[in-house]
């Protein structure tokens, strides 16, 4: 199955873990167009700017900036049915809660190497893009 | 009816009527006397007729009391009002109640006087007895701490203590008997003693219905309410059988203002305990991250070292020791978090301009990278810690400075004043400011709000530094939300944290 490359919204305000994100992904599949967003604003003034497939997104703990941006890209009619898959170092069930009720598509714990890293990446490109059964909504179309 | 001597009768009746029985002539000299009144007084017929009634009387007073009593014409049918100390023969004394008669001619002039002097020292005494009963308890009643009143059957007072009157407020003065229990409510009411019942509410007229109805209906359980002063008292209504109601009042604020202490407390302790739940999660984010990152680093470096790949080691290592160095900063703003609580030790008065002053000396290469101009008001003294208090002002002139705004000179005004006994030191900047939205989270450990360290650096303590700082001194700080033109903290402190000594 071929399709158009996926552009793909990091936010992510840790740069080390920016660069640990952008490397496995490099490594796992080289057309998806990656780009960083280091806090909110800029994260909602880029998917103003352009259209993206999927927002990965930092939830820091236990700061509320992550799940407020979240809402934010869930209230915008442009955003709504982006699948947002969060990504974060807390494990907590509540803050897995708080997510999926504020709009989650998925949640990831940040892996603690670089081969759980890579197999992140490799699952969500498996998972994600080539899977064809898409989440309701979604088209592969850009 | 001839069949007997009506004479006869009434002699033998006088002879042997229980009774003592004394006639006396206009002269009140003793004409006759009956066998009881002999025995009673002890002598023998002879001794005693034709004396002065005065020999029957213990002393020239009580001789006197009858006279005057006599031309007043007291009523002799109660004991209360005619009752004398008698004499016997031998000395001894007796109560005794006197009624008499008086014997008329036909012109209505007095003959004579009839006089039967009951013994009564018997009542007298029963009667002493149970005065002194009645003192005791009233002095008991007096005495006890709480308050105590019986109402009747329609409501009116019958009885109560002198701290019954005291709890009344109030309606205190106005309290005599015949008073009704809603008359005292509501004029306790209008005199401000019940703060649940203010004048002119609807709450009040409802909270004195239902103390009236607990009044009327009470069904045995006590009630606290809240009286003026912030004081508080339990109150206990009882419907005695006879239809009377006994009320207690016992003050209970002591034990009211423990129980809201405790209630204050535990509250407290919640909010602590959240603060500490929060605060281990974002500890732990914040120490597990740059973990994290070592962890990564170091096996990047194997995996170039494997690979022979010199390309990215160097970064890698760099990268490795950045991630160590962080985590080194954020354990040591953790340590200097956690010492500030302990290191309150010496009060002293402390000049706020001399803290900005040296602040402003420790700051001056930051000051001049910055280019800054300052303007430093006057500022009053406080007490408090000065090495804590510098770090405070440290730490918000060391915040206006880094986030200054690009495009214009930063200018920080630094001024105060005091009100009310509380200080009040003002810093503001017009920088980049801050979103309203964080006003509370800014003070929060690890928080920052702008992530790139390597513009603002800092590991997101230093407000939180500061709130610990001025809470240690009984204070507060916060944002002024309504300042646009940059960032505004206000810091309050109490003017003396304790009591001159």
């Amino acid at each position: 199955m071929v399709s158009t490359p996926k552009r793909l919204l990091l936010v992510e305000d840790d740069a080390h873990d920016a660069r640990f994100v952008m490397r496995a992904f490099a490594q796992v599949d080289e057309t998806i167009d990656l780009v960083l967003a280091a806090d909110a604003d800029d994260a909602i003034a880029q998917l103003a700017r352009t259209h993206f497939d999927f927002v990965l997104l930092d939830i820091k703990m236990p700061g509320s900036d992550g799940i407020e941006l979240l809402r934010r890209i869930r209230r915008g009619q442009a955003t709504v049915l982006i699948p947002v898959i969060v990504l974060t170092s807390s494990s907590n069930p509540t803050d897995v809660l708080h997510c999926y009720r504020a709009g989650a598509n998925a949640y990831v714990a940040k892996p603690a190497s670089v081969a759980g890293y890579r197999h992140f990446a490799e699952a969500f490109v498996r998972f994600w893009i080539e899977n064809t059964i898409l989440p309701p909504g979604m088209t592969t179309r850009r | 009816m001839a069949a007997f001597n009506e004479d006869l009768v009434f002699k033998a009746l006088y002879e042997t009527f229980p009774d003592p029985v004394i006639i006396i002539d206009a002269e009140r000299v003793i004409r006759s006397a009956n066998n009881a009144a002999l025995r009673q007084f002890g002598y023998p017929a002879e001794e005693f007729i034709d004396r002065s009634v005065r020999l029957i009387y213990a002393n020239d007073a009580e001789y006197e009391k009858r006279l005057r009593n006599r031309a007043a014409r007291v009523d002799e049918t109660a004991a209360r009002t005619s009752n004398y100390l008698y004499v016997r023969r031998d000395g001894s004394t007796f109560s005794g109640h006197l009624r008499t008669t008086p014997l008329l001619d036909d012109q209505g002039a007095e003959l004579a006087l009839i006089g039967i002097i009951r013994d009564v020292s018997d009542l007298t005494e029963a009667v002493s007895e149970r005065q002194k009963a009645s003192d005791m308890l009233k002095a008991a009643l007096e005495a006890m701490p709480e308050g105590f009143a019986i109402f009747d059957r329609q409501e009116r007072l019958v009885v109560y203590n002198r701290a019954y009157q005291a709890i009344c407020g109030p309606a205190g003065a106005a309290l005599k008997p015949g008073i009704t229990a809603e008359e005292i409510l509501l004029l306790a009411r209008q005199g401000g003693h019940y703060p649940d019942a203010l004048p002119g509410t609807r709450e009040g007229d409802e909270w004195i219905a239902s103390r009236l109805r607990d009044f009327r209906h009470p069904d045995g359980r006590p009630r606290i309410y809240r009286y003026a002063d912030d004081r508080w008292l339990r109150v206990e209504n009882i419907k005695a059988k006879d239809g009377n109601t006994v009320v207690a009042r016992v003050d209970v604020t002591d034990l009211k203002r423990a129980e809201l202490a405790l209630e204050r407390q535990r509250q407290e302790l919640e909010h602590k305990n959240e603060a500490l739940d929060q605060f281990t999660a974002t500890v732990s984010h914040d120490l597990k991250a740059p973990l994290r990152h070592i962890s990564m680093f170091s096996e990047m470096i194997e995996d170039d070292l494997a690979a022979g790949s010199q390309a990215e080691l160097a970064e890698n290592a760099r990268h490795l020791r950045d991630s160590v160095k962080r985590m080194n900063r954020v354990i040591d703003s953790l340590l200097d978090y956690a010492q500030i609580a302990h290191r309150i030790t010496h009060w002293t008065e402390v000049r706020l301009t001399d803290i900005v002053a040296e602040t402003l000396t420790i700051l001056a290469s930051d000051v001049q990278d910055a280019q800054a101009t300052f303007e430093v008001g006057d500022l009053p003294e406080v007490e408090g810690d000065p090495e804590l208090l510098r770090r405070l002002v440290q730490n918000l002139i060391g915040n206006a400075i880094k986030y200054r705004h690009a495009d214009r000179q930063p200018v920080i005004r630094i001024h105060g004043g005091v009100a009310d006994q509380i200080v009040e030191l003002v810093v503001e900047d017009n920088g980049i400011g801050i979103d309203p939205r964080f006003s509370t989270r800014i003070f929060e450990v690890f928080q920052r709000l702008h992530k790139d360290e390597t513009v603002y650096g800092g590991t997101g303590i230093g407000l939180a530094l500061a709130k610990r700082i001025a809470e240690s001194h009984d204070g507060s700080i916060r944002l002024d939300t309504t300042f646009r033109e940059g960032a505004r903290f206000i810091v309050l402190l109490p003017r003396r944290l304790r009591k001159a000594n």
